[in-house]
């Protein structure tokens, strides 16, 4: 960081990250690839009088690191001036709880490929029908620090591992939809409970799909998943809550402040401080520390997601709500951590056995606009709902309908929380007015 | 590098393949008339690949000097032992292929090379003000350039002995409309291997601006069309959409020994005969798709690899391993997206073959569907199902092109959508070279073709 104010910056930011990962594949249902990668990345951030530069290199010798900050420095001159885009002024962090542990710093490739064996040989005994396409269990630690000329100067450590099985069922001629099922934890007793319970539920989804058949065409209710909730509605509504979707002018939500966007059974929380969850962190991509922050309560739309420059350009006071986001070879972004949608009151029996005509959805392949909301696409490994019958396994089936529309027409929502990928904490949520067309 | 890699090789025992990739990427994204980031990003290492004890181990490093490349050529190699015991079938010998030896350097990185970072920046500002401004109902304009240089160094035992070097620019525009509070989106995209005059030899990028603005302003009062099954007539965009994520996926040789729908149809016929789908490294037609590559990641030249050929399923897409299982040839479709990830079999420039209809033709024919043009990614399954999101839909009713609707998905099986093709156009275009594929690891590919006539369900409000 000195080393760019020596070479020319006004203003100079670091963020540096040193990562060793382990990772043994799963190819075709038998132990494939091990893997073993060491690296070191620098993203250097500069301010030259009122422009801003960023260059990022994974070589750390002195002669690269001047390059990088010279290629900084030249973008900056390239540059319009923007007076907003000052540094983070550095603010008291102190480390979450959880986020290393020693005994997973200490997993050898060795066992590791044990594990993944495991996984597979579970999988394999549980049903037959069963093919792991991909799959792997892997093992990182990661030192994390910023720099800063503003007097920001933050170190972590920390570990992660993750397990993963991509596949189908194949049963004679019939091939169900692939399924995903994965686990993203920070310790090796969370990973060994998680590859216990995991070839269970990808079992059960495949299998459970080999029976689709094509489904309705109606107009009637969707209820979420906890992974549709992570994957089909998350995305585009946090990206709606960022304050620069908002400045861009490609929010919907952008005007809507202390107004009701969601039904009042609808909340939603980030927490970046929570103990030993993967999207937990000391500091944001600044250097900054995370806070609880509450996005939606009582379906109110009470704050939007701030990084430093986000803050200063909407002139809030108190700065940034610590979600700058992003990796060292990226400038900083706005992004969430931990999201947690509020409980209900509704049994989930209850949720599901009350709908007259609708899909429970599990995935989503479709897009979603996340400027207008507008959805289109096909419900993947969901289920058919009609009053007195039991749910019925559907395929070649789309749904179609607008976000933000169906926020506000939320019926119920489930009373039991879980955790989905270890980052979401969700119940299952049920909406109305989803226009539905069988293939 | 490239003499040290050889020599490294050389003293190392069994199968030993090195990578050196150093990757430069430089990215500019403007919104509302000010930059909203400017990058210069450079990754580079070498990727160290043993075949050891019947299994691969792998392993990278970022330093690139002789002791740090011998480090992973050991760590490779303890992982491959290290894992080896776990695995239930050996790795056959890897199959006899063309290895490349000399030098590559695709048109255009020189000059793109020498360009100087502020005409890159001007670009972006320029052609985001031009979109913004096109319009009055335009709220937010954006424009993103990125390039991406690459120079690789591939060095195996058996004697690949390769460097390549090119350089994948991309644009993209993108409008945001409003009226009453509703915001419609809209973009246009394009990618090449080549330089500017290559990425722009087709449409200026101020034609782009404006095109995206227009569509954006367009959808802002269009309806949604009812949903079900109907005749479309799919934009080359949207065809080699359909040829990469319906049909290529299906066909790569990992994914059918898993048991893809693939699985056992070699020889069948699977499309219409008036398809015949192809995956090639080399541009074919014209210069500068997106997923131009003379030399895959094992160091193999690449083919041009027949898939379908006037309906009957030809082949399948191999790697040196998966090529030795199947007793075939190997195709050149291993690709490693970063020094730090092993290669998997991936498509390059894949597309459907022009045929002898016009779009005119082809629009008198029908008398009520839709032509759908601007493809919004999309996704397939094992099965073949497949959806992809369209950005405009025209319908068509009598022969002759109607009003615009928006909102519009389409799915199908893929084999069944080949097989209702009943014509397929001359005209001819490369179309996703803004495109990454994503398959554990990102991938930039091109896909294309002409324009055809099928039958498809259409997702819309009920």
């Amino acid at each position: 960081m000195r080393r760019a104010l020596t070479l020319g910056a006004d203003q100079a930011e670091i963020f540096a990250t040193s990562e060793r990962e382990a990772k043994v594949q799963i190819e075709a249902g038998d132990v494939g690839t091990a893997c073993s990668n060491d690296e070191e990345r620098f993203g250097i951030r500069v301010r030259v009088g009122e422009t801003t530069g960023f260059a990022a290199t994974n070589d750390g010798s002195p002669e690269s690191l001047d390059r990088a900050i010279e290629s900084s420095i030249a973008l900056a001159r390239v540059t319009p001036e923007d007076p907003l885009d000052e540094l983070a002024e550095p603010r008291a962090v102190s480390n979450v709880a959880g986020l290393r542990d020693p005994e997973l710093e200490s997993l050898d490739i060795e066992r590791l490929g044990g594990l993944a064996a495991a996984l597979a040989e579970r999988t394999r005994e549980l049903d037959g029908r069963v093919r792991i396409d991909t799959g792997w269990c892997s093992s990182s630690t990661e030192t994390l620090a910023v720099a800063s000329s503003t007097g920001v100067e933050v170190v972590d450590h920390a570990t992660s591992a993750d397990a993963v099985l991509f596949g189908m069922a194949v049963d004679g001629e019939t091939i169900s939809s692939f399924d995903v099922e994965s686990a993203e934890v920070r310790s090796l007793a969370e990973l060994r409970s998680e590859l216990d319970s995991l070839p269970g539920r990808f079992v059960e989804n495949l299998v459970v799909a080999l029976d689709a058949r094509p489904g309705e065409t109606f107009r009637g209710t969707l209820v979420l998943s906890r992974d549709a909730i992570a994957e089909f509605l998350l995305p585009p509504l946090v990206g709606s809550l960022s304050a620069q979707a908002v400045r861009m002018g490609r929010s919907r939500l952008g005007e809507r402040l202390g107004e009701r966007v969601a039904s009042a059974s609808f909340g939603l929380e980030d927490d970046g401080t929570l103990p030993g969850r993967p999207g937990s962190a000391s500091f944001d991509r600044e250097g900054l520390p995370h806070a609880p922050l509450a996005l939606i309560e009582g379906g109110v739309l009470r704050s939007f997601l701030y990084n430093a420059r986000e803050a200063r350009a909407a002139g809030r006071e108190s700065g940034s709500t610590g979600h700058a986001a992003g990796g060292s070879l990226v400038p900083p972004a706005v992004g969430p951590t931990n999201l947690l949608v509020g409980a209900g009151d509704t049994d989930e029996e209850a949720l599901v056995q009350e709908v007259e005509r609708g899909i429970l959805l599990r995935r989503f392949s479709g897009n979603t606009d996340p400027v207008s909301g507008d959805f289109s696409g096909v419900a993947k490994g969901s289920f058919l709902l009609r009053k007195g019958e039991p749910p019925r396994p559907v395929q070649e089936t789309l749904i179609s309908g607008n976000l933000f529309e169906l926020l506000e027409a939320i019926s119920a929502v489930g009373r039991e929380r879980r955790w989905v990928n270890g980052t979401v904490l969700t119940p299952m949520v049920r909406l109305e007015g989803v226009s539905v067309t069988a293939g | 590098m490239r003499q040290l890699l050889h020599d490294l090789v050389r003293e190392a025992p069994g199968y030993v393949e090195l990578r050196y990739h150093d990757r430069h990427t430089h990215g500019v994204r403007v919104e509302q008339g000010r930059v909203e980031s400017a990058q210069v990003n450079r990754r580079r290492g070498v990727g160290v690949r043993v075949l050891e004890r019947g299994t691969f181990g792998f392993a990278s490093t970022s330093r690139t000097d002789r002791d740090s490349i011998r480090a992973a050529i050991d760590r490779a190699r303890a992982a491959a032992r290290a894992s080896s015991p776990f695995r239930k079938e050996r790795v056959p010998p890897l199959a006899p292929a063309e290895l490349a030896r000399g030098s590559f350097v695709e048109p255009g990185y020189e000059e793109l090379r020498a360009k100087p970072l502020e005409e890159k920046v001007q670009l972006a500002l320029g052609m985001e003000a031009h979109a913004r401004q096109a319009s009055k109902a335009v709220r937010s304009a954006s424009c993103r350039y990125t390039e991406i240089f690459e120079d690789k160094v591939i060095s195996t035992s058996d004697g690949a002995d390769v460097e390549v070097r090119m350089v994948r620019p991309e644009f993209l525009v993108r409008a945001v409309a409003e009226k009453d509070g509703a915001l419609q989106p809209a973009s246009e995209s394009i990618g090449a291997t080549g330089d500017w005059e290559c990425l722009f030899a087709r449409t200026p990028p101020e034609q782009l601006a404006e095109k995206a603005s227009r569509a954006a302003v367009d959808l802002l009062g269009a309806g949604y069309p009812e949903g079900g099954r109907a005749t479309v007539i799919l934009a080359p965009a949207i065809v080699g959409l359909l040829a990469h994520e319906a049909i290529g996926h299906t066909v790569e040789a990992d994914f059918v020994q898993s048991g893809s729908v693939a699985q056992g149809k070699i020889g069948q016929r699977v499309g219409s005969d008036l398809v015949t789908l192809v995956d090639s490294g080399a541009s074919e037609y014209y210069a500068g798709a997106g997923g131009t590559l003379p030399v895959d990641d094992e160091g193999v030249a690449t083919a041009r690899t027949v898939i379908i050929r006037n309906g009957i399923l030809e082949s399948y897409l191999h790697n040196r391993e998966s090529a030795a299982r199947f007793g075939v040839t190997p195709t050149g479709n291993a690709r490693a997206w970063e020094f730090s990830d092993e290669p998997l079999i991936r498509m390059r420039n894949t597309y459907v073959e022009p045929g002898e209809s016009t779009l005119e033709e082809m629009i008198a024919g029908v008398e009520d569907g839709f032509l759908l043009e601007g493809p919004q990614g999309g996704q397939a399954d094992a099965t073949g199902e497949f959806m992809f999101g369209v950005q405009e839909a025209r319908r068509i009713r009598g022969g002759r092109l109607g009003e615009l609707v928006r909102g519009v998905t389409i799915s199908g099986i893929a084999f069944d959508v080949l097989a209702s093709v009943d014509a397929v156009s001359r005209e001819f275009r490369w179309d996703l070279g803004a495109g990454y594929c994503g398959k554990i690891q990102p991938a930039k590919v091109d896909a294309g073709g002409p324009y055809l006539r099928c039958q498809a369900v259409l997702g819309g409000r009920q």
